[in-house]
């Protein structure tokens, strides 16, 4: 049987869970919304609250959706030879258009990741940035910048690893190259055949020449 | 005045009875299945790529080492190995249900931390993963479908109506609505995004995202790029879809195009993008959203129907397995005829082979050693198998496992089967179980000694 004190706790117990539950998503509302005066004046409680559990964002695409391509680039060099110039990124989305359910689903994923972790910063620096037409410091010097870069090689390495098994490729040398859409008013330049074609690809940044990491193969 | 005393209570009977009511429990037990399989598909298909994805020396290793979770809690590979082995291990019994709760939790646990160390390789498919898997803590997920179902089941006659299980009713109750009012929040504020932005307005903004090749597969790149009417309704449904859906569910018969439409919406996103996992999420959250009754009537509407069905699938899938790439795949299986266990499971074997992939021989008919040179001895000691394209033959556990693989609803046991191998159980089991059998020779036996082979 049950008390009359449970009975009211029973009451009381969907009552405060229900003011919980209005809480919680009030919060996440304003951590997933656009910045707006609110959530930025209370920015450390919403991100004090959402970190780590419930961090979250749904514009992906969203509100301009990604629209260049932009794609790894590395040269070897063995005994003091330099090859061409091999593409390190296609190769891996091509597999995973081969066949989804592979492991290129998700290891193609990485190389526009770990360019983004280059170049990509949050959204309010930036913002800072350009209302103070102050650019605070070299990319180059930027910490996201640094682990990037390091990615990107540990990437390379691992990718030389599996295409060159048996060779003894002592220095990488990397760059990023892109690609950016075809406006919709000039969609008739977009054919089939060309569309893969490196002639519209210009480089955005390269590196120096750095000695192969010790990793695994990528595949 | 004893009136109104009295409706008060009714009232307060009826306030309390609303929350306590246990609501959703089919639609949790059905989405603890499809996230579970989601997470060890994650984990088996990168299986060989593991150390260069996650360990110690990964990839983004950089990051990776200021992180501090359950996989990067030491830096070793021994330990790393070890974690990986036990999340696909939980992961099993997370989809088996075994110990509800304690293992949701280390599954959740394991689960966030493999996904947080995913970094550039995860989407938002794995962002509210976590966190639909860490509101179900909360959630019964094992009432039906589990192992821990019969228990449940025989609790919940006598002990329904005690303080400590309604009070977890309540809980339950909240943590599926909490999952519901989470995947609105995703789709209201993907579609207002969306709404914001300049090419999603002006209906361009799907053909700007299929020139981006990680993002679009080459055959329906081709396809839509050449239709600006199809780029167009793509691109204004999407949004429609996501923005409608919250208020879609409000009405019960509205619910159902929501969740119809938001199915087919993922479908198309799982094949022309490739995003399979997020797809698969977010289809599997949408078992929530369909209350028992609603299960209950499906059910009943199914079973009716179930005869037809059950033709026409088992045809279909019987045509499929004559095409020749899977044909190509039988095998013959050499089962012990004297053997009541072993007939039992092969005719359970025969029920669920729906391909019609696996061939099962009984061995201690004379012809069959005979023809296929086989000796008796070895037959006994283990169940032997032959690929029909090839002469290798499979025996004791490496036989379960072909087997296995041709039966769709055993796939669920590869891996296990496949760990029990590696760490050299699988095999030992097998034969202190295959020598433990009972053997009757014919003569003693009864009807139950043929299987359904036989003597169809």
């Amino acid at each position: 049987m049950i008390t009359l004190n449970q009975k009211i706790i029973l009451v009381i117990f969907p009552i405060i869970l229900s003011l919980v539950t209005l809480f919680h998503f009030v919060i996440i509302l304003f951590h997933v919304m656009p910045l707006n005066p609110l959530s930025n004046k209370f920015s450390h409680i919403i991100d004090g609250y959402t970190y780590p559990l419930f961090v979250q964002n749904w514009h992906l695409f969203a509100p301009e959706p990604i629209s260049s391509n932009r794609i790894i680039q590395m040269k070897t060099q063995t005994n003091g030879k330099n090859s061409e110039w091999i593409d390190i990124t296609t190769p891996l989305i091509d597999g995973n258009h081969k066949n989804y359910f592979s492991p290129y689903n998700r290891i193609s994923r990485l190389s526009s990741g770990a360019i983004q972790q280059l170049f990509e910063e949050d959204e309010i620096t930036l913002k800072y940035e350009e209302k103070t037409k102050k650019i605070e410091k070299k990319i180059e010097e930027k910490e996201q910048f640094k682990i990037g870069k390091e990615i990107i090689f540990r990437y390379a390495s691992s990718y030389a690893n599996f295409q060159y098994p048996n060779n003894d490729i002592e220095m990488v040398k990397i760059r990023i190259i892109r690609k950016d859409s075809i406006p919709f008013s000039e969609r008739s330049k977009l054919r089939k055949n060309n569309f893969n074609k490196f002639k519209d690809w210009e480089s955005i940044y390269e590196f120096n020449w750095e000695p192969k990491i010790e990793i695994s193969p990528i595949l | 005045m004893e009136c109104k005393e009295l409706l008060k209570e009714r009232k307060l009977e009826g306030f309390i009875n609303y929350f306590t009511k246990e609501r959703f429990l089919i639609g949790a037990s059905l989405a603890r299945i499809g996230f579970g399989l989601i997470i060890l598909f994650l984990y088996a298909i990168n299986y060989s790529q593991r150390h260069v994805l996650w360990g110690p020396n990964s990839i983004t290793q950089p990051i990776l080492s200021l992180k501090v979770n359950i996989f990067t809690l030491v830096d070793s590979v021994f330990y790393f190995e070890f974690i990986y082995h036990v999340g696909m291990l939980v992961t099993i019994l997370f989809i088996v249900g075994w110990k509800g709760r304690i293992i949701s939790l280390l599954n959740w646990i394991l689960t966030f931390a493999i996904i947080e160390n995913s970094l550039y390789m995860s989407d938002g498919g794995d962002n509210i993963l976590r966190i639909i898997l860490f509101y179900l803590l909360f959630a019964n997920c094992t009432a039906y479908f589990s192992l821990d179902s019969e228990k449940y089941k025989e609790k919940r006659s006598h002990k329904q109506n005690t303080f400590f299980n309604k009070m977890k009713s309540i809980l339950h109750n909240f943590a599926v609505i909490s999952s519901i009012i989470q995947l609105c929040i995703l789709y209201l504020t993907s579609g207002l995004y969306q709404a914001m932005g300049e090419m999603w307005s002006n209906g361009t903004a799907i053909y700007y995202i299929l020139q981006v090749d990680e993002f679009s597969h080459p055959f329906f790149r081709d396809i839509i790029l050449n239709n600006t009417f199809l780029i167009v309704i793509l691109t204004y449904l999407s949004i429609i879809i996501k923005i409608s859906f919250p208020f879609l569910l409000f009405n019960k018969k509205s619910k159902y195009l929501a969740v119809l439409s938001v199915v087919i919406f993922h479908l198309g996103i799982a094949i022309s993008m490739g995003l399979i996992s997020f797809s698969l999420t977010l289809i599997v959250i949408e078992f929530l959203l369909i209350t028992d009754s609603e299960y209950r009537k499906l059910h009943v509407f199914f079973s009716k129907k179930s005869g037809w069905f059950k033709t026409k699938i088992l045809a279909f899938f019987k045509n499929l397995g004559e095409v020749k790439l899977i044909k190509s795949q039988r095998i013959i299986v050499f089962y012990d005829g004297w053997c009541p266990f072993c007939i039992n499971s092969m005719n359970k074997v025969n029920k669920l082979d729906v391909f019609n992939l696996v061939k099962l021989v009984n061995f201690r008919n004379d012809e069959v050693t005979n023809k296929y040179d086989l000796k008796i001895e070895k037959l006994e000691k283990r169940i032997h198998s032959l690929k029909s394209n090839s002469s290798k033959l499979n025996e004791g556990i490496y036989s379960f496992i072909q087997i296995s693989k041709r039966i769709i609803f055993l796939w669920p046991l590869i891996p296990i089967l496949y760990i029990s191998t590696w760490i050299g159980l699988g095999q030992k089991v097998y034969d202190y179980v295959a020598e433990k059998r009972n053997i009757i020779p014919t003569g003693k036996c009864d009807d139950q000694c043929f299987t359904n082979n036989d003597t169809n």
